[in-house]
Order: structure tokens, then C-alpha cells, then sequence
């Protein structure tokens, strides 16, 4: 398998994922909530080939600017959702989005209800899918069905979650536990994407599917109820020793839990990359946000790391996280001394941790 | 007139010529589907896999010009043929007419031609390995062809490219967005209308804050109405400076976004509509 390259960028709350082979110069985007960013990254890994996007789910903090990407970015080849909206054919006259309770933190509800701005970024997706009807394709992590994504890239991709067999139970669940949930391995090292899963969805996830261990973790990111005990269990079973949290500053949820990074800290041999610092780690984290960017742009100056200004109120931590998935998983960016020191210098109040077996 | 065989189908006599020979080669790529490209080559024995043998005499091009064989190898065996083959392989037959109209520079002196004759000469010993008297070879020619065709640093790039394509799978011919252009796409909402400064108030997607535009005549009639929303093209200079420059502003681009008018519901419905199981 060759050399694939992860990159989680600094987006804020919600998630921009972008999968690379950089022997191939191929790229699939797993979510999308800033086309600029996305785009930026592409251009610098010098992707010719973006062979699919993929939405997770169909909150905003997962698609909201996933219209915008295929707009700007004319050459990609598919658009792949899961079958999370019930095709009419089947459920004529249920109404689609009741039949998702809201999540515990409430961020359906924002989906559900939407200002004018979400849902015109859900009329560009609607337009987009009409003029390249083609290009949308359905995943299912059923057996039978093949990922509907081209090239060498696809090779190091596994859809893990949903199976059609789970959803009619799934749909007791939160849209969230439908979140694709995809394993990308690279050399030999690999990376577990979990979408919003939440632990609902997190026990039929493991109840079909046995090789779950994973070098990398994107850890699920609402606070739902990701408790200690239930944070355990998914650790011990993926076993990373990398874990992805992205998140932003200002986020509304509560996110990360305190029990997350209580269950996280009790894991030897992990290294925890949060994208954005929240006040948990410093209060208030926008007291930081300027100093904490200065660094951030004299680092990328020295080192050429891909940095994104970030929004008004958000403060990077780790900033775009980039892993090379390799025999074992590399980490690229952040640089670690500088990461650690950032964290030293301004985040005094932080839960996490730097320890040097992952590095 | 030309004639083309299948490489399996050339014989022996097919190579009695000293005269340069010119190949199609194909190849049967996974996800491409089939790429081709022109080899120029003297060697008697060497037939590529998979190719069509392109019977043309330098007869085709001697009536016009006074070249020397390794000089027509140059030409025809660099970005530019190979390109111009590529623009024209959508039926091998047409190809055939259009090949003796490969462009051919004009302008290559006495001088010019002796180099390449020696960088050609030097090529065919060196058997197209990568050693450093064949590199050396190949610059010449490409200093020489590329000032011979005018070519700037991006379209040489771009040619070279081209000609790289069968080995390198991931070079594509599709055009790349120029992120440096007035191209971005993007959206937003009509958030306000200040009718006492002429002044209309924007939220545009991805940026932090609230935008200030004048009124002018040019501006859509349809953008005076506070939660109109707008597709539109931007430079993307905006968007990294997270700010419009409102006198750089082209209202030609505003589009009423059109679906508004549809609830989310009928939004995903209409949606889902083409997501489906692919047949088993």
C-alpha cells in the first residue's frame, strides 16, 4: 500500500478532512465546512486527481461548504453520501428529518431549524447534485457494495459503517450514529475517521466489525455522550496511539468533555492533537488567540507547515494536523516542540498531554 | 499516403528504410481509458508494445524544408508534436491527414540545427537512458525547440507534461482551477439595506463579517431586499483577506440563488433523490 497522507485542518468546529497519496497526487476530502482551506491544502499538495468528497452526515458542521468545494474545484469525480435520507421510494410521505431525534447536545436542532445562511448552503449542495447527477454515488459499508470512488487512492479506503442492515435500527438512534465511519490505511499504519458517531452507533460499529485497531483516532466530536467508561471502550478497542480532536474555540457544545480528556489521560503512549484551544484549556482562550497566531505564522515561515488564519474568535492549538500514515503513523505537523510550548506558554489551564513515544 | 498497421502485423520490410520511423503508441490505462503518444525512432528493431506503425517518409515534410533527418527527430519526436498528436487522435484516419501539419519552427539557424543534430545523434547512443550526456542532450533540444516555438515557462510545462502523461498517471489534461483568479465561487445573504447612506450590509459565506457594498446603478434591483440570497464570483483575494474590496466588486456576477423558495425538507428530499443502492 503506499504512503497516504491525513491532514485534519484548522476549520473551526465541524470538520475538513482531506486524504492524499502523494505518489499518486490523488486526494478524497472526507466533510467540508471551509472550501478555502480545502482548496489551499489541495493546491499545496498538488492534487490533480480529487477523487471523491465525502459527506459524513448531513449536519452543517460537516457539509455546509461542500457546495462551495465542487464549485471552485470543477474536476472532482464523486459526491458519496450514506443513505442516511430516506430515498422517497421507500419511505413516501415520512417525514425525513423527525424521524432523527435531536443529539444530546443539541446541534440537530441547528440542522433542523436552520437560518437562511445553513440552508442555502444545503439549496447549493441540492443545485450541485442536479447538474452532476452522475457524480453522486450512495456508501454503504455493506459487503456487496463497492466503494464508488476511482484510483489508487480508493485502495487504502474502508467503509466500516453504516451497513443497510443496521439502519432500520439506526434510525432509533441520532443522525450522528449514521456517520460514515471510514479506516484509511497507508504503508501499514492506519487511521480510524468516525464521523459524529456517537456511543449508540459506536456498539454497532463494533459488533460488525472485528479489526477496528487503528493508529490514529478522529476521536467523534460532540460532547453527546462520550462519558469516561464509554470513551474507554472505544480506546481500548481502536488502540491509537494518536488521537484527532477537531474542534473549535467557540464552539456551543461543551466540546471536549472533561470525561474525554479524563478518559484520554489515562492512555500511556497517546498523543492528543485538538485543532483549536477552548477555555477549558485557558480562560478565557481569546485572551491568546493573537499571541498564539503570531507563533503560528513565524512557524509556518520557518518550517513552510500549512497554516490557516483562523476565524475572529477561534485560537489554534495544534492547528492543522497532518499525519503520514507510513509503517508507523508520522506526524508532519504541528512540530512538536513548538506544540508543546505553545501549550506551556499559553494554555496554562490545559488537559492534555505531549509524550514522546508517538513522536 | 501514410499507412498504419498494427504493431503485431509490421514486418520486416516495413524496415528496410533508413528513414526515421513514427509510432502511435497506446496504452490501456486503468482509469484513463487509452492515452497515445508519438515516438520518433531510427531503430529497425525497436517496435513498441501495443503501438500502430505511422508509415511517413520525411518526403512529407521535405518539400518544405530543408532538414536533416536527426533535425525532423527533434521536431517530431518533442512536446509540441507529441501534443499536436494527442489534440488529434480521435480517429487514427483523421490523424493521418493531420500529422504532415504538425507546426515546424521557422526559425532554426544553421547553428541551431548542427546542436540538434548532435543532441539527436547523442540520445540514440546514449538509448534513451537517463545518463548525464543524454540530459545534457535533451536540454539542448529544449532550449533551442522552446525559443524555435516561442514557448513560455507554464505552456512548456504544461507540453512537457503532456508528453510525460503515460508514465505518470496522475498528470491530467482536465483543467485546474486558477486560484488566482476572479473566479471564486461563493454565496450569501442580503442581511440589511441602510436606504439613508446607499449602503447594502452582506453575510457572505466563509467570511467573519458583516460586508458593507454601495449602492450602485449596476446592482441587481432584486439584492434591495434584506434576505435575498446571492451566488456570486469573487477574486479570492477577498476571501483570504476575509473582507470585500467593494470597489472591485463585479455585480454582473450576482445570481439570485435559485431554491430558496424549497423547505429543507424538500431540499434533502429532492436530494436524495439521486443517492440510490447501485444495482447489484
Amino acid at each position: 500500500m503506499p504512503v497516504i497522507k491525513l491532514a485534519f485542518l484548522d476549520v473551526g468546529q465541524g470538520d475538513t478532512t482531506i486524504i492524499t497519496c502523494p505518489d499518486t497526487h490523488e486526494a478524497i476530502v472526507v466533510d467540508c465546512i471551509d472550501s478555502n482551506a480545502a482548496l489551499d491544502y489541495l493546491k499545496k499538495e498538488q492534487v490533480t486527481q480529487l477523487r471523491g468528497v465525502i459527506i459524513t452526515h448531513l449536519h452543517a458542521d460537516h457539509y455546509k461548504q461542500t457546495a462551495n468545494l465542487l464549485y471552485n474545484y470543477e474536476g472532482c469525480e464523486v459526491l458519496a453520501i450514506t443513505k442516511h435520507i430516506p430515498n422517497p421510494r421507500y419511505l413516501k410521505g415520512e417525514k425525513i428529518l423527525k424521524q432523527w431525534p435531536a443529539d444530546r447536545d443539541g446541534h440537530s436542532t441547528e440542522f433542523e431549524q436552520p437560518p437562511v445562511k445553513n440552508k442555502g448552503s444545503l439549496a447549493k449542495l441540492y443545485q450541485w447534485c442536479q447538474d452532476n447527477k452522475k457524480k453522486c454515488k450512495l456508501i454503504l459499508a455493506d459487503s456487496n457494495v463497492l466503494l464508488p470512488i476511482q484510483g489508487n487512492i480508493a485502495q487504502s479506503l474502508k467503509v466500516l459503517h453504516p451497513t443497510s442492515f443496521d439502519l432500520p435500527d439506526l434510525k432509533r438512534c441520532e443522525l450522528n450514529d449514521i456517520s460514515i465511519v471510514l479506516q484509511v490505511t497507508g504503508t501499514r499504519a492506519s487511521a480510524l475517521l468516525t464521523g459524529d458517531l456517537e456511543p449508540s452507533g459506536w456498539q454497532y460499529l463494533k459488533g460488525q466489525n472485528d479489526e477496528l485497531k487503528s493508529d490514529v483516532l478522529k476521536f467523534p466530536h460532540h460532547r453527546g455522550a462520550w462519558d469516561e467508561a464509554k470513551t474507554d471502550d472505544l480506546l481500548s478497542v481502536v488502540q491509537p496511539s494518536i488521537v484527532v480532536i477537531s474542534v473549535g474555540s467557540n464552539n456551543r457544545y461543551d466540546h471536549p468533555h472533561t470525561d474525554v480528556f479524563d478518559a484520554l489521560q489515562k492512555q500511556r503512549d497517546l498523543r492528543l492533537l485538538c485543532t483549536q484551544a477552548t477555555d477549558k484549556c485557558q480562560t478565557p482562550v481569546q485572551g491568546e488567540r493573537d499571541n498564539v497566531i503570531v507563533q503560528f505564522q513565524k512557524q509556518s515561515v520557518k518550517d513552510n507547515s500549512f497554516f490557516l488564519l483562523p476565524g475572529k474568535m477561534q485560537c489554534p492549538c495544534a492547528g492543522s494536523v497532518i499525519i503520514e500514515l507510513r509503517d508507523t503513523p508520522v506526524i508532519i505537523q504541528p512540530n512538536t516542540a513548538f506544540h508543546e510550548s505553545l501549550i506551556s506558554v499559553h494554555f496554562k489551564k490545559h488537559k492534555c498531554f505531549i509524550r514522546t513515544a508517538a513522536l | 499516403m501514410p499507412k498504419h498497421n498494427k504493431s503485431e502485423n509490421i514486418t520486416e520490410n516495413d524496415f528496410s528504410s533508413q528513414e526515421p520511423k513514427f509510432f502511435l503508441q497506446y496504452l490501456q490505462h486503468e482509469q484513463w481509458g487509452k492515452r497515445v503518444r508519438l515516438i520518433v525512432t531510427p531503430k529497425e528493431n525497436y517496435i513498441p508494445k501495443n503501438s500502430y506503425l505511422i508509415d511517413l517518409t520525411r518526403t512529407l515534410w521535405n518539400q518544405t524544408f530543408n532538414m536533416t533527418n536527426e533535425v525532423l527527430m527533434a521536431i517530431l519526436g518533442w512536446d509540441v508534436s507529441n501534443a499536436w498528436v494527442i489534440e488529434h487522435t480521435k480517429s487514427l484516419d483523421v490523424l493521418t491527414k493531420f500529422i504532415q501539419d504538425i507546426p515546424i519552427p521557422h526559425e532554426l539557424s544553421e547553428q541551431d540545427c548542427q546542436i540538434l543534430t548532435n543532441a539527436v545523434l547523442t540520445l540514440e547512443e546514449a538509448k534513451q537512458s537517463m545518463s548525464p550526456v543524454a540530459c545534457h542532450a535533451q536540454d539542448k533540444i529544449d532550449t533551442i525547440l522552446r525559443k524555435a516555438y516561442h514557448l513560455d515557462d507554464s505552456t512548456f510545462q504544461r507540453l512537457r507534461q503532456v508528453t510525460q502523461w503515460m508514465d505518470k498517471s496522475y498528470i491530467t489534461l482536465d483543467v485546474q482551477p486558477d486560484l488566482n483568479k476572479t473566479n471564486w465561487f461563493t454565496s450569501g445573504v442580503v442581511e440589511n439595506v441602510v436606504a439613508a447612506n446607499s449602503q447594502v450590509q452582506l453575510w457572505v459565506d466563509e467570511f467573519d463579517d458583516i460586508q458593507t457594498v454601495h449602492i450602485v446603478p449596476s446592482m441587481p434591483g432584486w439584492m434591495l431586499r434584506p434576505g435575498a440570497a446571492f451566488l456570486t464570483k469573487f477574486p479570492r483575494t477577498f476571501r483570504r483577506h476575509r473582507k470585500i474590496d467593494p470597489e472591485n466588486i463585479d455585480w454582473a456576477y450576482f445570481h439570485s440563488q435559485p431554491y430558496m423558495y424549497m423547505s429543507e425538507e424538500e431540499l434533502l428530499t429532492g436530494i436524495s433523490q439521486y443517492f440510490v443502492r447501485p444495482p447489484q
